[in-house]
């Protein structure tokens, strides 16, 4: 796939079916940091546009869906930071209001245990909401993160028992259900 | 006293199986008190137009790469060619009378110390509207999410002052 994806004449075809492949799983993945379905559409046009860009410079020595994921992380992170920078908000005001806009979000069609489940992953630090989205959600092994947040494994599993327990502690404390 | 086992059947545990199985488990049984489901969804028909739609976005992004760098260029080839006939017609049409001679020399000079070194903001104000009409720029590079990005990716807080500001 990555000679393919390298060489001029079956550069378009090759990119083509890694778009097919991967567009639902880093669509998902983009989702859960932004929240909301547009911002969601931006950030996954220019993660794959990134790719494309770079192809040429990727090497092999890692795997080409690790990569992937990370550049859609990163411009996840980059999409909000510049969003915090225009409306003069920290990052977390940022996620703060993309939280609240999500009860009345026509593509939120989660009952009030799941909308609190949102609100509990967001109380989380950036580093855990992910990990714990990525486990719990994308149900990635604790092997694929490691390679792919660039953490140890032993470092991944002490963080997801931590959210997860955070998780369920915050859902227990707010029951209104 | 611990018996022996007198037939080893040879089967493995990954390391601290046993060590951890407790907590494994214990996460486990919190899991399954929490939603299966984000709750998110998308608009109907949205995965499928996808691709579609990425292609597209990459193979304009690969094109607007290549076009600006050529179109400022001919803006300042053009203007400088403006320029310059317009110094030659103000020397030649001078109402004072007195012919001015340009002797090559003078006019080399003029080019080696920088006399045509014009930015294209100069050379704009040499050209009037009509000429200015004529010149056309591609003016999708100047998209707000692009101006956006190009302004915070040069953003630079620490020597921000106004005339910076301006020239941005």
């Amino acid at each position: 796939m990555v000679l393919a994806l390298q060489s001029d004449t079956e550069k378009e075809q090759a990119f083509r079916t890694l778009v097919s492949q991967y567009k639902e799983r880093l669509y998902w993945h983009i989702r859960k940091i932004v929240l909301d379905h547009d911002d969601t559409d931006d950030v996954l046009q220019n993660t794959f546009i990134k790719v494309f860009r770079n192809i040429g410079s990727f090497k092999a020595d890692s795997k080409l869906y690790t990569w992937m994921y990370r550049i859609a992380t990163n411009e996840s992170i980059t999409f909000i930071n510049k969003k915090a920078k225009r409306g003069n908000i920290t990052s977390g005001e940022v996620q703060e209001t993309a939280l609240e806009r999500l009860e009345t979000d026509v593509y939120f069609e989660g009952d009030a245990i799941q909308l609190q489940l949102q609100k509990a992953i967001a109380t989380l630090p950036q580093k855990q909401q992910l990990i714990f989205n990525m486990k719990y959600f994308e149900e990635h092994t604790f092997d694929q993160l490691s390679e792919i947040l660039e953490t140890s494994v032993g470092g991944l599993k002490s963080s997801y028992h931590i959210a997860v327990k955070k998780v369920t502690a915050y859902i227990k404390n707010n029951e209104t259900f | 006293m611990k018996k022996e086992n007198k037939y080893k059947h040879g089967l493995k545990v990954p390391e601290n199986y046993f060590e951890d199985f407790e907590d494994r488990l214990h996460i486990k049984i919190l899991e399954e008190s929490l939603p299966k489901e984000s709750g998110f969804s998308v608009p109907k028909g949205y995965m499928e137009s996808l691709d579609g739609r990425i292609l597209e976005m990459v193979k304009q992004d690969a094109e607007v790469k290549v076009v600006p760098l050529y179109k400022r260029k001919a803006l300042v080839y053009i203007a400088t060619a403006a320029a310059c006939l317009a110094l030659v017609f103000s020397i030649f049409t001078n109402p004072g009378g007195d012919e001015v001679l340009l002797e090559i020399a003078d006019i080399e000079a003029y080019f080696e110390q920088g006399g045509l070194d014009y930015s294209s903001y100069d050379v704009a104000q040499l050209l009037n509207e009509d000429e200015l009409d004529e010149l056309s720029l591609d003016n999708s590079i100047f998209g707000e999410e692009n101006l956006e990005d190009y302004i915070l990716d040069n953003l630079d807080l620490d020597n921000l002052d106004d005339t910076t500001l301006l020239i941005e």
